[in-house]
Parts: C-alpha cells; structure tokens; sequence
C-alpha cells in the first residue's frame, strides 16, 4: 500500500470518522425486532363490528377482496346468509392466518364456511407485507401472544434485512418521524384553519386516492410482489415449518369450519386469458390437492371467460364499474358452499 | 448490484480492502478489472460479453486507426457502426418498430411488428459514448491509441460510474489508469463524507419524493395545484437521485485513487436554460457539444443552422434518454427553449433577458425546466396532453391546499438539498483549504459533525421504500 505523505494526524482523523459511521448505529435502538416497536392495539372495534353481524360466512382478504365484491350487494343476494368481512388492502397470508384465528374463532356461534381471497403464490410466501407500516397494520389484527408466529413468518425469508441500513433501523423512530413530517406538511397546507382544518386535509387526501381515483395503467406493487418471489416459494407445500397452511386447518378444524381458498384471476391479457406456466398449474393442482384432502376446498376462477380485461381497473384490482357484474357471477359459483341457499331474487309484479 | 445494498457494501469493502494491498499499478488495475466485471455480471452475466465486446472492437479500431492512416475512416466508421448497432438493437428495436406499426395502423394497414424484447443492458448508454469518444479522439489526434487493452476494458467497464456515469473522457480516466495511485488519507475523509451525503440524497430526498411522485403519478384526473406538485416533487427526485449516483460513484472512485469529473453543479440555480446545460449533467452534455453539436457546425454558422444544430442535438439527447416519445418531447422541448432563450438574447438590449433581475431569471428557468419533468416523468402521451391542458382556475381551495401539502412534504425533505449551493459557496471561499484538500483538525471536526449529521438523517430519514436510481433504466 503506498502512502501520500502525510501527517500520521491525518489517518488518525479518517480513522476517526470512520468509526463515527460504524459506531453512531449503536447509539440508537436495536432494530427491526419487537424491542424497537410500540405495541400497537388489537382492532377490537372490527373484531365488535364483524361479531355483530352473527355471520355464518365470513370472508377474508385484501383489496382482492374489496374490488370484486360489492359488499351491501353481496349481502342482499346471499340471505338468509349472514356475511362478515375481515378485508384490508395490502393484507397477505399471515395477516389472514390472524383474522382467522383472532376474528373468526372467537364468534359465537362459529361460522361455517370461511372464504379466503388469495392470488397465486400468497400462501408459500407468509413473510410478504410485514416490514414498516405494514407491520402495524399486521398487528391490529394480532394478539400478544402471535408474535411468535409473527417472528416466523418474517424469519423465513423476506424480511430479512437487504440492506445495510436494514440493520440498524429503529422502525418506530423512523415511523415516529415520518409522521411527523406529514403532521408538519398537513398544517402547513391546512394553516390558519385549526385541528378541523388538519382532519379535513386528512379525509381529503384519503379520498384523492380512492382506487377509483387511479389510473388503470399505473404500476401495481402489490401484483409485482406476487411476481418477483424466490423460485422455492414457488413450489407448493404445507409444511408448518415453511408456512402457515397447516395452522390454518387447525384453526378450522377446531371450530369446525370449512376454508375455501378463493383463486382470484389475475389480470389477463387483450385475449382474455392469463398467462401460467407449468409451475404456477402445477402449484394450484398441488395446493387444491391438499386443501381437498383436509377437508376444504379451493375455488379457482383463473379460468372463467366472463372476467375479461375490461373489468379491470389498475393491476389485479377490478373497476367499481365491474363490482355489480362480478359479485352476481360470485355468488353463482360459491353457491354451492353457502350453508343456507339463497333465496331467490324477488319478482317485481 | 445496486450502491444502496448490503451485497455492494460487502463487495466494496473486499474490493478496497484487496485493492491496496496489491502494490503494483498491473495487479491493481487487473484486480480492479476483474471486480468490474464481476460487478457487471452480478444481474446478468451475458452482459459482460456485451460490454467486451463493445471494449475489443473500440480498442482494435483505435489501434488500426493509427497503424493504418490510410484506413482511418474505415476504422471509424467500423467501430461507430458496431456500437451504435448494439445500442440501437437493445434500446431501440422495439421502440422504432412499435412506432412504425402505429404509424401504419393510421393509414388503415395493420402490422403486428416483430419485437425483440430483451432487456436493456444497464449502462448501455453511458458505456457506448465513453468508449466511442475514445475512437474519435484517437481519429481526431486528440490522443493516442492505447497499447493494453485490460486498461482499456477498465476504463469503459470501471465501476463505480459504470451504470450511470458520469460519462469519462479517454485522456481524464484512462490516463489516471496509467499512474501509479497513491493511498490520501486526507482524501478519503472526504471521499468518505462525498459518499454520506449521496446516500443521504438517495434514501432520504430522492426515495422520499419519488413516493409523493408515484402517488401524484397514480391519478387518473390529478387537479393542476397536485399536479404540479407532483412535477416539483420529481424535478427534486431525480436531481437527488442521479446526483447522488454521482456523489457515490466519485467518493467511491476516490477511495480507490481515482477522480471522477463533476456532474452537477447545482442545476436549479441556473438563470436560463443554457444555463442549465451547463450545470446538468455535465457530462453528457459536453459529450453532446463535443461530439454531436461541434460537428454538425456548433454556432460558427448561420442563425438558422445554428438554431437547426441546437434542436437536432436535443432531439437527439432526449433519444439518448429512453426510447419513448415523450423523452423525445424532452429533448425536443429543451431544443426549443435554447433556441428562442437565444433568439430572446439577440433582441434590442432593453428586451433581452439579462434585463430581467437575475432571481427572476432563475425562478423563470426553475418553471420552464419542471414543465420538462412533466414530459420526462409522463410516458403516456394522453395523458401529458391532458395535464399540460390543466386549468389553475378550475381548481378549488381544497386542491390548492392538498398541492401545498405535497410540495411541503417534498421540500420537508429536500431541504438540505437547497441548502447545499450555499454551502458550497461558503466552501469555495476557503479556495486554498479546497486545494489541499481540507487539511488539519478543524476540517476533520466538521467533517465529523456532516457524517454524523448525515448518517443519523439515513439512519432515521430513510424512505422505506428504496427504488433502483432512475438513471439505470437509460
């Protein structure tokens, strides 16, 4: 190695600096873990709002669910079914695997039938949509003594840290702040109006970006999350050491209620169709094989020819305009696993 | 590998580590070599044969070009072919043929285009001018042709700035490939601070209005206050970002003994959109002045042609960009704004635009280059239609207040970013102290005050979602 010639001050000052960016990470809390998150409440309020309804069907999901299902309509045509709903956008399998087990076990009396809104490889893949404000989001649907399970799901793979500063991220302070930041932006932009003026500015920017709001040929991230996964992810299986699947049947099998894993149709192409390949066939005939061998059973409408392109809005999502469509086309092919028939539509004279 | 992940920190602290161990000039650059390529391959390794074979056909055209004065157009012309076909057929295949279906479809004859979809090499752009630069020098006797061709293939491939450049000259970087490098402790101190603070632009400016960006970009029927907040909040993003790359690829490059020319020179102070070329990018432009412009006969002309040379260049700059149309409008729209800037500059003295006060000039040039972002950032033509149509009158208060509210988060977060030209101006006051490099404890010590600064701002600033810098995709 050679040298400028320099004062031995000089390598003293870089070594210096040096250690102030390795040693300054270890003067903040460690991260990402529990120890460097607040609690975040259990959502009682939903848990309230769903248990009201006495539903004997409930549907799980994320916005798979809430841009296909037309949920008032839904409600109208499956009577006398009663429909609950645990959907949040964003939400992936370990998150269902809690609306199962903190939602859905809890109601008196059970319901009977539970369907769950999924797209391709979401259940091989539980580690997915865990990490910042997602992770809160996963834990109002927790309880304290999932975190364990929370901590497997995003041990195996995803979450792990990528990046350097992965490791030494105190996710609370980050969100802390971050938040702060919009707070600050949001009475700047509402000044001179008071509080009323913040939460004002808050509903609108809510309503700004309805999915309605958005345009169709924007980039989908949570379609592309589907798409980018590990090629093992890709090879179906049910072992509890790989995922969630299994804990799911125990979950059920103990209230004894029977699981539909609902396929939704991905966004096709100008002909209509979706592109698979062998695996992707390979992992639903996989996973369908299983589902039926304990007891459940998985809907697939990857297939079905009326879902045509024009139905879509923005990535997987369906238009508002499609909802009506969709939801009769649904309840026509879940019929068949409705505990009660529906009743038939009323004729007008 | 990307700057911002945990595989290039480890590959770079390796690659550090092993690089001064080696004593000798020939093991550093063989080593430094091997690790470009490696550094190339990482995603794809099919692309370094690419990337050698653009090296191999550059370097033996220079050699024939010398060797062989008779045939020097030839050569040329050999090795400008080859790159420019490489280019064209990754970048540009599908985009031409694409675009002469649809133009087809308008007369009624209907052509389903064969299309290559491959994907774009990253760096293609900026690895295909540094290396045809070098043959034209060569060609012009701006310098000679070089007798190793690993120091070539390091000096296209070298990779800190082997992505996104800045795009080097063959007599700057490849002639500091030929010294001996010395290790500068002073220099890594600051190359260490140059590094922080383009990670800073990255994580923390870019990636957090790349998120006001994306979500403004996502509407269907944005209002013209969110809109253009939107464009704001780009114009901060992809200044923070490429900037960045640069301030990453120079720190890392002075790590390593080497200097990187600048890139930026604080690009939104400028007070007329020459300007602003002269401050953005700087190294694609003088490639475009020195190459394209020159050439086509540059100002030494008649008005006309000299306005002809402008747009051409610009059209061509905006190609360079992306193949699309709208880089296209881009470039062309600069093109336009040079030359009437011009034209504006040779009307009676009391009308031209150094009449305007010069804070007026700048904010003038600050919208006229956002409403370029439009273009940049908005790759459906429909739709830049529509938003260039916007009304400001139809916008109610609600809209005005949600635009303040992007614009505010934005600027929130790119704040040190506008603090930066004056800092650097205070910096250059200390002319003699820039000289030396910043000698002594009293820089040490503010230098450690800036990381420390920066690092907490990374550490707890950071977006949480980090996207790959824009200018990868060129």
């Amino acid at each position: 190695m050679k040298f400028q010639s320099r004062p031995r001050t000089e390598l003293i000052q870089l070594l210096l600096l040096a250690g102030v960016v390795l040693g300054l990470p270890f003067l903040l809390p460690s991260g990402p873990g529990p120890d460097s998150i607040k609690p975040v409440a259990f959502d009682q309020e939903r848990y309230d709002k769903a248990a009201r309804r006495h539903p004997n069907v409930v549907m799980i999901g994320n916005s798979m669910l809430n841009t296909r299902v037309d949920k008032p309509l839904f409600n109208e045509l499956a009577l006398p079914n009663s429909i609950g709903y645990v959907a949040e956008g964003g939400t992936r399998s370990t998150v269902w695997y809690f609306s199962l087990k903190n939602f859905v076990i809890p109601l008196e009396p059970p319901p009977k039938v539970v369907f769950i809104f999924y797209r391709d490889y979401d259940f091989t893949a539980p580690w997915l949509h865990l990490e910042g404000e997602r992770l809160e989001t996963a834990r109002t649907f927790m309880k304290p003594e999932d975190e364990a399970v929370l901590a497997f799901a995003r041990k195996l793979g995803g979450v792990a840290p990528t990046s350097a500063l992965d490791f030494y991220l105190p996710e609370q302070v980050t969100l802390n702040l971050r938040r702060r930041i919009s707070a600050l932006a949001i009475d700047i932009a509402a000044a001179g109006q008071g509080k009323a003026g913040d939460d004002g500015m808050q509903k609108h920017l809510n309503g700004l970006f309805d999915f309605q709001n958005l345009r169709s040929d924007v980039f989908d991230a949570g379609a592309a999350a589907n798409d980018i996964l590990p090629g093992e992810s890709k090879l179906f299986t049910a072992d509890p050491g790989e995922n969630l699947l299994e804990r799911f049947h125990t979950l059920a099998e103990s209230r004894k209620i029977q699981l539909v894993f609902y396929r939704v149709k991905r966004r096709p192409d100008e002909n209509n169709e979706v592109i698979q390949d062998a695996e992707l066939r390979a992992y639903t005939a996989s996973f369908k094989a299983w589902a039926e061998s304990k007891g459940h059973v998985l809907l697939d409408e990857t297939e079905d020819p009326r879902l045509t392109l024009s139905m879509y809005h923005d990535g997987d999502h369906l238009a508002k305009k499609a909802m009506e469509t969709y939801t009769r086309m649904f309840l026509e092919r879940v019929k068949p696993w409705l505990p009660l028939p529906p009743a038939p539509p009323e004729r007008k004279p | 590998m990307v700057f911002q992940s945990l595989a290039f920190l480890q590959f770079f602290a390796l690659v550090l580590a092993i690089y001064w161990l080696l004593r000798e000039r020939r093991a550093q650059n063989w080593f430094l070599l091997a690790a470009s390529l490696v550094f190339y391959g990482w995603v794809n390794p099919w692309w370094v044969l690419l990337i050698l074979t653009t090296c191999v056909v550059d370097f033996t055209a220079a050699r024939f070009l010398t060797d062989r004065p008779q045939q020097r157009k030839r050569w040329l012309v050999l090795s400008l072919v080859t790159n420019f076909a490489i280019l064209c057929v990754y970048k540009y295949f599908d985009f031409f043929a694409t675009s002469v279906a649809q133009l087809l479809d308008q007369f009624g004859i209907v052509v389903h285009p064969f299309l290559l979809k491959v994907a774009l090499p990253a760096g293609i752009s900026f690895y295909t001018f540094q290396s045809a630069s070098y043959v034209v020098d060569v060609y012009r006797k701006q310098m000679e042709a070089r007798r190793s061709l690993p120091e070539y293939i390091l000096f296209v491939s070298f990779f800190p700035h082997l992505v996104a450049g800045p795009i080097q000259r063959a007599n700057f970087l490849l002639t500091q490939i030929e010294l001996p490098r010395v290790f500068d402790a002073r220099i890594a101190r600051n190359a260490l601070v140059l590094i922080l603070w383009g990670f800073f632009k990255k994580l923390v400016i870019a990636d957090n209005a790349a998120m006001v960006v994306g979500k403004v970009f996502s509407l269907d029927e944005p209002s013209f206050p969110v809109l253009w907040a939107g464009v704001f909040a780009f114009g901060v993003q992809i200044y923070a970002d490429f900037s960045a790359y640069t301030d990453i690829a120079r720190g890392i490059s002075r790590l390593l003994g080497f200097e990187l020319c600048r890139n930026f020179d604080h690009p939104y102070s400028a007070d007329s959109p020459q300007d602003f070329w002269r401050r953005w990018h700087i190294s694609l432009s003088n490639w475009f002045r020195d190459y394209v412009y020159i050439p086509l006969g540059g100002s030494r002309c008649s008005l006309l042609r000299q306005c002809r040379n402008i747009l051409l260049t610009f059209l061509l700059s905006g190609l360079w960009h992306g193949a699309a149309w709208n880089f296209v409008l881009w470039g062309a729209w600069h093109g336009a704004l040079l030359v009437l800037w011009m034209l504006w500059a040779k009307a009676p003295e009391a009308f031209r635009p150094g009449r305007l006060p010069k804070p007026l000039r700048i904010i003038l040039t600050f919208i006229l280059v956002h409403i370029g972002w439009l273009m940049f950032r908005e790759n459906s033509v429909d739709h830049l239609l529509r938003h260039l149509s916007l009304n400001p009158f139809s916008a109610d208060a609600t809209q005005w207040r949600m635009g303040l509210f992007f614009a505010a988060q934005t600027l929130l977060y790119a704040f040190p970013l506008y603090l930066h030209p004056a800092f650097d101006r205070w910096l250059d006051r200390h002319a003699a102290a820039q000289a030396e490099h910043f000698p002594g404890w009293r820089w040490t010590w503010a230098c450690l005050g800036m990381a420390a600064a920066l690092y907490l701002g990374l550490i707890l600033l950071r977006s949480p979602a980090s996207s790959d810098f824009i200018y990868f995709q060129f």
